[in-house]
């Protein structure tokens, strides 16, 4: 899968890059926030967009809508440490395709996107 | 007639009957007569009907008697009047001015009789109440209904202010005609402060829910991030083969994750040690405190090659915890070094006196802040929107605890044009206790 990584914490996404990158998946390009997704993301043209929501700037709710349309044949993951039910919903209502808690162990990343594209 | 032989005349009065059984009340006056050479030879009585002189002499009595009773009764209510001391009893005429004092009104108020005695009853009113004619209204209500009664405030001779529960009472005489008002005052201070302790308390119990909810937020938030990265690095060095130089880039990620999670808890320590009550203040001097911040903000300064001006009158002396005070202005001015300007940055120290303060201003010569991100930077945990600026949220929220503490105010003036301003207020002086000086347990005379 070719993924494009949307955190804004630098190290975090270090950390998914090199799980997702032993994984056998290929990183096509990272951003520290909505803006710089927007920007960027498009030309790359990923299959999967990791997206946060808890960012300066631009949050993930924030740039959801122009996302969907900007990548019509990608799918957005929300990758967050959030918790609540009606974060989710708002999510999946706002174009989401899958909604991942950041999991305890960076290993299991992996797990949770394949679980969370075929939900 | 015995009498009237010896000394020629009797008279007395005394029931007497009629034919068909009556009393009446009779005059009897009887003489001897004697003829010339002295001889009794008999008797002369003349009786009269006093009966209506008798009911109208018992009458008098008896009212002279219930008079009697009733000035008894009024001294026995002055005398009570007078000695009670929990309650200010005093008279108004019809206009207001005071026409009587009691023990309970001299302890209450303060002023002894003869000084409030015909002064008008509006001196006790604080200056706001006089001036919208409250105590005429008082006065006005008591005359239509009867009775007046409020809570308010009150003011004692000696200036200061009391909680008091009034009660006005308008006084008519026979014919209803108004003769005065009767005027009784209590002290309810006390009721009043445990009830705005509650009430405070109430307050403060709700922010520091609010608070709580707020850093359960962010812990599961902010200080979750660093604990995964912590935990994703190691899980890197034991479960896969890393390169020596691979290693060293883990265990630096992991180094700065800790020192970043370590500062957020440093301040989440000194926020809450911002709520604690206050331990010992002082008049302290504002620049000796921006000197001594300079110091400690050493490195900081150096590095982005920043000035720190004081500007500040030599007076300029806050009280203050001194602790606070430097706290206060460290982050004020490790805030300004973040959002001076890139190239040149400045920061000034500025004071300004004012209504029994002083107002403290840190300046910077940065871009200003959004006024969307004004309203809310001083709320707790939150961030500085800015991209690459590192900050936890609570440097500002903290000021702010600190300052509040010490019964002063916080704010901040920003525009592109003058950069940002982060100001605040505090007492330039010890606070004056506002309470009477021994409002119980003066001694009573018996």
């Amino acid at each position: 899968m070719r993924l494009f990584i949307c955190d804004d914490n630098e190290q975090y996404r270090t950390l998914a890059r090199m799980v997702l990158e032993m994984a056998g998946h290929e990183i096509v390009g990272e951003a520290g926030d909505g803006e710089q997704a927007l920007e960027q993301a498009p030309a790359t043209d990923p299959d999967v967009l990791l997206l946060d929501l808890n960012m300066p700037n631009m949050g993930g709710f924030e740039a959801l809508p122009h996302l969907r349309e900007r990548l019509p044949g990608s799918k957005i993951l929300i990758l967050t440490t959030g918790q609540a039910l009606q974060e989710r919903q708002r999510a999946l209502d706002s174009g989401a395709d899958g909604y991942i808690i950041k999991p305890d162990r960076v290993f299991a990343l992996d797990d949770e996107i394949k679980a969370a594209l075929t939900a | 007639m015995r009498i009237a032989a010896k000394v020629g005349r009797y008279e007395e009065e005394g029931w007497r009957l009629r034919k068909d059984g009556s009393r009446f009340w009779a005059n009897v006056v009887i003489t001897a007569l004697t003829n010339e050479e002295g001889e009794l030879v008999g008797y002369g009585k003349v009786s009269r009907d006093l009966t209506v002189r008798r009911l109208a002499e018992e009458q008098t009595r008896a009212k002279a008697l219930e008079l009697e009773q009733a000035n008894r009764q009024l001294a026995e209510y002055r005398r009570l009047v007078t000695s009670v001391r929990d309650y200010a009893i005093f008279m108004l005429d019809p206009a207001g001015h005071i026409l009587s004092w009691n023990a309970g009104a001299k302890h209450l108020k303060g002023y002894d009789p003869e000084e409030i005695i015909g002064r008008h009853f509006s001196v006790f009113y604080m200056a706001e109440d006089r001036a919208r004619n409250h105590p005429a209204y008082e006065l006005e209500v008591a005359v239509r209904e009867g009775r007046y009664e409020e809570e308010g405030w009150r003011i004692r001779k000696d200036g200061t202010r009391f909680w008091a529960q009034v009660t006005i009472t308008a006084i008519r005489d026979e014919e209803g005609r108004l003769a005065g008002f009767a005027k009784v005052t209590r002290d309810l201070s006390e009721r009043k402060r445990s009830q705005e302790a509650l009430e405070q308390a109430v307050t403060d119990l709700n922010r520091a829910n609010e608070e709580l909810d707020r850093f359960a937020a962010v812990a599961a938030h902010d200080m979750t991030d660093p604990l995964r990265t912590i935990s994703g690095f190691a899980e890197f060095l034991v479960a896969t083969d890393p390169t020596k130089e691979q290693r060293d880039q883990y265990a630096q990620h992991i180094f700065d994750s800790s020192q970043r999670l370590a500062a957020m808890l440093h301040g989440l320590l000194a926020y809450a040690r911002a709520g604690r009550a206050i331990e010992a203040t002082a008049l302290v001097d504002v620049a000796t405190a921006v000197r001594e911040v300079r110091d400690d903000l050493a490195a900081g300064i150096a590095e982005r090659d920043a000035e720190v001006r004081a500007e500040l009158p030599a007076d300029a002396r806050v009280q203050i915890d001194p602790n606070d005070l430097r706290i206060i202005l460290q982050n004020l001015v490790s805030n300004a070094l973040k959002f001076a300007d890139r190239s040149e940055p400045v920061i000034t120290v500025v004071g300004e006196h004012g209504d029994g303060e002083w107002r403290i201003s840190v300046c910077d010569n940065g871009p200003g802040i959004p006024p969307e991100h004004q309203q809310r930077i001083f709320a707790a945990f939150e961030r500085a929107p800015s991209s690459g600026i590192v900050g936890y949220g609570l440097g500002l929220a903290i000021c702010q605890r600190l300052v509040e503490r010490h019964g002063g105010r916080i704010g901040l003036r920003s525009s592109p044009q003058d950069g940002t301003r982060f100001w605040f207020s505090l007492p330039d002086r010890a606070p004056i206790a506002e309470d009477h000086p021994e409002p119980h347990d003066a001694p009573v005379h018996l």
